[in-house]
């Protein structure tokens, strides 16, 4: 009986959770496309940037990984597209919106 | 009671966290060369203008601009011009624009140029110097070149909404009681109006009001025996073609309409409330308006092919 409720919440945690990346994805997306990402970043394909499940997979599990992900954002660095350097697009939203982004990208 | 074991939940966690695990481990990519999708020559813009970005400009695969095995189908630098500075980002600051955006900021004019290099002649004869030319209209004001294959203001069912923006009037009277049947769907704007221009009035698709009313009402046409001039001079001396609250689209209603015209005959009643006009009897010696409702006698307002020249008098549009 324990472990049958045990099983239980841990379903009923799992479909929340679930639910609450859905609603983090749609608003991600949205910022992406605001700050026109999508033209140099996709979801799971190389184009002029990473994918951002590249991204994922290279800072998932790093110490400070949203840190850094939000400076790369906020701070416009320099990248370097096909061998030319040039400023990273700064992105445009609250705190609140780009946090949510980055923790949506480091979820993929 | 339902049993279920500690292994079980445990592969089941491992199922949910299997996917994490395995996007953790992934390995950098590499970049696909770039690649034509929709257009010949489309891939120097498509690397970055792909699925994934807004506006999704490869919708226009669904359009007719999108069909390759047509020779005549540009390429997206027909359009928007070769844009080299857009292509190459500068080191900082903001990607140049392409040589031409169809926005706000470029003139109609060079943005229609991208378009009457193709599209011209037929019904766009009269483009230069119509209306809506010289009060600098650009097409994409009215057309969508990449939205989904769906060009609003080409299709009858939505194509008014798209003239509403503008014309806000016509949107109200086309909603009053007697009104062609644009609300419904039958009829549409351009059954009447060329939006590209023409050679008659307020752009309609004939050389007159008349010769476009006629185009579908052949019966008021005649030449008649009986003509009623107000009708050979303009249909649109009494109608309001596109809604009125008098039915038949009448301007007002009868016999007010027609007594803007006609000293009305009839009762000195007329005279004794105030009104215009003479208590005249009229060659049939009728001396009454029915109902005040000339058209209860006058039928045949738009011309009568009565050969008599006596009583009832054809003349005078009677049945």
């Amino acid at each position: 009986m324990k472990t049958l409720r045990l099983l239980t919440v841990a379903l009923g945690v799992s479909l929340v959770s679930m639910v609450a990346h859905a609603q983090d994805a749609d608003a991600a997306k949205a910022l992406l496309k605001k700050n026109d990402c999508f033209k140099c970043h996709a979801i799971d394909k190389k184009k002029d940037g990473p994918s951002y499940k590249e991204i994922a997979g290279k800072r998932k599990g790093e110490a400070g990984a949203a840190d850094k992900l939000f400076k790369h954002m906020t701070t416009a660095p320099m990248v370097e597209v096909d061998g030319q350097k040039e400023e990273h697009k700064k992105i445009k939203g609250t705190d609140e919106q780009i946090n949510n982004l980055i923790g949506w990208i480091l979820s993929l | 009671m339902v049993r279920v074991s500690n292994l079980s939940i445990f592969l089941l966690l491992g199922a949910m966290l299997l996917p994490g695990l395995v996007g953790g481990v992934q390995a950098a990519e590499e970049k696909p060369p770039a690649t034509d999708l929709v257009l010949k020559g489309d891939a120097k813009c498509t690397r970055c203008h792909d699925e994934s970005d807004e506006p999704r400009i490869l919708t226009i695969g669904k359009t007719k601009h999108g069909t390759t095995a047509d020779g005549r189908t540009p390429t997206c630098t027909s359009c928007h011009g070769d844009s080299d500075s857009h292509l190459s980002k500068p080191g900082s600051g903001d990607r140049p624009a392409p040589d031409r955006v169809f926005e706000e900021t470029t003139p109609a004019d060079k943005q229609n140029e991208a378009c009457v290099g193709c599209h011209k002649g037929g019904n766009r004869m009269f483009w230069d110097a119509s209306t809506h030319q010289n009060r600098g209209v650009a097409c994409v004001s009215c057309h969508k070149i990449h939205n989904n294959g769906h060009d609003k203001v080409r299709d009858k069912r939505t194509q008014a909404d798209v003239c509403y923006t503008c014309h806000k009037d016509k949107r109200t009277e086309a909603n009053r009681p007697s009104h062609h049947p644009i609300p419904e769907g039958k009829m549409t704007c351009s059954d009447c109006h060329n939006a590209h221009g023409s050679a008659g009035p307020k752009q309609l698709v004939k050389d007159s009001v008349n010769d476009t009313c006629y185009t579908c009402h052949m019966e008021k046409r005649g030449p008649f025996v009986h003509n009623h001039a107000p009708v050979d001079d303009n249909c649109a001396n009494c109608h309001n073609p596109h809604g009125t609250t008098t039915e038949n689209m009448l301007k007002m209603r009868p016999p007010m309409l027609c007594h803007q015209c006609h000293t009305p005959h009839g009762p000195a009643t007329l005279t004794e409330r105030g009104q215009p006009g003479a208590a005249t009897t009229g060659k049939s010696n009728v001396n009454y308006t029915q109902a005040r409702g000339c058209l209860n006698c006058h039928t045949q307002v738009h011309g009568s092919n009565n050969p008599s020249a006596t009583n009832p008098t054809p003349q005078f549009n009677l049945r």
